[in-house]
């Protein structure tokens, strides 16, 4: 019981660590329906922005600061570089983002170099804040998901309830009609690639202090980030949320399993040995494989339900 | 690039980085000193772990200066058969063939030398992919193991250790690469009392010697010296040479063979049967320094961090000599 509730909030705190990253992306391809790429390489950004401020001004105003400079850098890409391109049509759009994924990460390379950051929990946040019943659990883990949480409330807050959400929304579905009643909308536009940057580079605030802040983390949460958007359907905030969830919980509970093939066909009272044709197959353990199972979800998702959990748009 | 290099007259490899290039080189250096046998090469290899180097692979030509994974291992599971507290070990390592390899030999060798241990469990990850180890953590803890062993290295061994201290888990962490460099300050103080390396050196370890020319490295090149079986491969080089009175690496292979010197750990012999140097291994725990409130003896600290290597145990080159089923071809010895 311990062991199962330990599990299920260390899945609901990475699931929410995933939400937060691809929340930007999400909002971005269903405002601007631009797929970034790119989208990791702010997520890495941020936590190196972060860990630049916080070594002169301390960890809270990089929480603040970090997401903001992004955000910047967001619209700056946007402005000068996607808005150029956007013409072209959506591959020149796909391959520019794709390119300056590279172009950040060698930036990055050049500038802080190859290793990792010693960018830290603060001491504030650092040790438990409770226990389950004799395991402690860490504060850190929870403030990430009172984050992702005040995100998310946030966000829906902004699109749904305030005056720039719902010229954003309009700019999205009749650009010429908001045009014609005075607003910019390329402008709303460079703020929603701004908005988006910085959503992830807030989660890259996050992110690079609980695990590791090195030229290497935008590629490793890259392609998840795309399983949870595709899994939730494309450009649904909702659905990223519950796919963000999902597959923490996923991930999480079958590398406690050490389940595999072998152990289901002897329970059915087939001998299986290391003898049998494609043992080591047979042999792989749940656990094993939970780094892959993602991935399965989303090919099963494009090929019984392509929309995704809660997508409205098709393809 | 070997080709390149023994055109300008290069006599000497000495190379370190992975076992697979060290495979290549033997092979191509076998193939080149059959055919020229009077511009023979010698290949000195101060770092490329894969046993099969000194074992399947054998080569006169080639002469390892490190401890490969399965001395290491054997070094390793000595030290915990000493330990009465160790009852229920955990593996964690890598889904590839070092990774596996590794998690063999330490089942292998723990029921060999303490049948009454138990490994309480075994997890395959894939190398560099986790971010999250805290559900390996958890299971971990689930399972009561009392000791870790994992062959992790890089962003794995790191974030696992910080998973470990963040969950507060008790057991300790025995490591192959916790010493190599940018290591310690990536796992910083969530490495404190909780891991241990096994190593063929360590600066709090070392000789005032030694000392002297890490400390002139450090000045020269603003990095910490890590390589001190690279000096031992010099000196033992040196010494061979003397020995044969010449430096065509025929005589100073011969020369090599049963070589033996002191070094900072303790004497080591060049083996002839297998070319494999049987040398005293260390086992090293990350605790502060003595600048940041640690033991008086953690005098160095490993690149700045504040932290630095304690031996906990010295292991005299016999225990880690495994026994090895090379045969090599041998060219006559010189007249």
């Amino acid at each position: 019981m311990e062991f199962f509730l330990v599990q299920l909030l260390n899945g609901i705190s990475y699931g929410l660590l995933l939400f937060m990253l691809s929340s930007g992306l999400t909002i971005v391809f269903s405002l601007m329906g631009v797929l970034n790429f790119a989208h990791a390489s702010f997520y890495m950004l941020g936590a190196y922005f972060a860990y630049q401020v916080s070594t002169v001004l301390g960890f809270w105003a990089g929480l603040v600061v970090a997401p903001l400079l992004v955000g910047l850098v967001g619209m700056a890409v946007e402005r000068y570089g996607l808005r150029q391109v956007h013409k072209h049509g959506h591959v020149a759009e796909l391959l520019f983002t794709f390119g300056l994924a590279y172009l950040i990460e060698e930036a990055v390379h050049l500038i802080w170099g190859r290793s990792a950051l010693e960018y830290r929990v603060p001491p504030e946040l650092d040790g438990p804040i409770f226990q389950i019943m004799g395991s402690p659990y860490p504060m850190y883990r929870t403030f990430m998901m009172l984050v992702s949480v005040a995100m998310l409330v946030s966000i829906w807050l902004a699109l749904t309830r305030t005056r720039i959400g719902l010229v954003i929304q309009a700019a999205l579905s009749h650009p010429e009609t908001v045009e014609a009643l005075g607003h910019n909308v390329p402008r709303v536009f460079m703020l929603v690639f701004g908005g988006g940057a910085a959503l992830a580079g807030l989660a890259g605030v996050i992110g690079g202090a609980a695990f590791v802040t090195d030229p290497g983390m935008a590629v490793s949460v890259g392609p998840i980030v795309f399983v949870i958007v595709v899994v939730g359907g494309m450009g649904s905030l909702a659905g990223a949320f519950v796919a963000s969830l999902l597959i923490g919980c996923l991930q999480n509970f079958s590398i406690s399993l050490d389940w595999s093939l072998a152990g289901l066909f002897s329970w059915f009272g087939w001998m299986v040995g290391p003898d049998t044709p494609l043992w080591s197959l047979w042999n792989v353990k749940l656990s094993q494989a939970a780094p892959v199972l993602p991935y399965l979800l989303m090919v099963l998702m494009l090929i019984f339900r392509p929309k995704g959990l809660m997508g409205t748009r098709e393809g | 690039m070997l080709r390149q290099a023994i055109d300008r007259g290069a006599r000497y490899v000495v190379q370190g980085q992975s076992s697979a290039v060290a495979a290549a080189l033997i092979e191509a250096i076998n193939r080149h000193n059959e055919r020229e046998p009077a511009r023979a090469v010698l290949f000195l290899n101060y770092a490329a772990t894969d046993p099969a180097l000194t074992e399947a692979r054998c080569s006169f030509w080639h002469f390892r200066f490190d401890a490969h994974i399965g001395m290491r291992m054997e070094a390793l599971t000595a030290h915990l058969a000493r330990d009465a507290s160790v009852r229920r070990v955990y593996l964690v390592v890598q889904d590839y063939s070092f990774g596996h390899e590794f998690a063999r030999a330490a089942r292998q060798l723990l029921a060999e030398r303490r049948p009454d241990i138990q490994v309480v469990g075994e997890d395959r990850h894939p190398m560099g992919q986790v971010r999250d180890f805290a559900p390996y953590i958890a299971k971990i803890r689930a399972a009561q193991a009392d000791a870790v062993l994992t062959g992790n290295w890089g962003n794995d061994l790191n974030l696992l250790v910080k998973a470990a201290r963040e969950a507060g888990l008790q057991a300790r962490f025995h490591t192959f690469y916790a010493g190599s460099p940018g290591a310690v300050p990536a796992m910083g103080e969530a490495a404190v009392g909780r891991v241990s390396d096994i190593t063929d050196w360590h600066a709090n370890a070392a000789s005032p010697a030694t000392l002297r020319a890490a400390a002139r490295f450090r000045d020269r090149h603003g990095a910490d010296y890590h390589f001190a079986r690279a000096a031992t491969l010099m000196r033992m080089l040196a010494a061979a040479a003397q020995r044969a009175g010449s430096a065509e690496p025929l005589r100073v292979a011969y020369a090599l063979e049963g070589l033996r010197i002191d070094t900072d750990s303790g004497e080591a012999e060049m083996r002839r049967l297998d070319h494999q140097l049987l040398l005293p291994l260390l086992v090293a725990g990350l605790e502060r320094s003595a600048a940041n409130g640690g033991p008086r003896e953690v005098r160095m600290e490993a690149e700045r961090s504040g932290l630095g290597w304690r031996t906990l145990a010295r292991l005299p080159a016999y225990v880690s000599a495994a026994p090895t089923a090379c045969r090599m071809q041998r060219p006559p010895p010189p007249g």
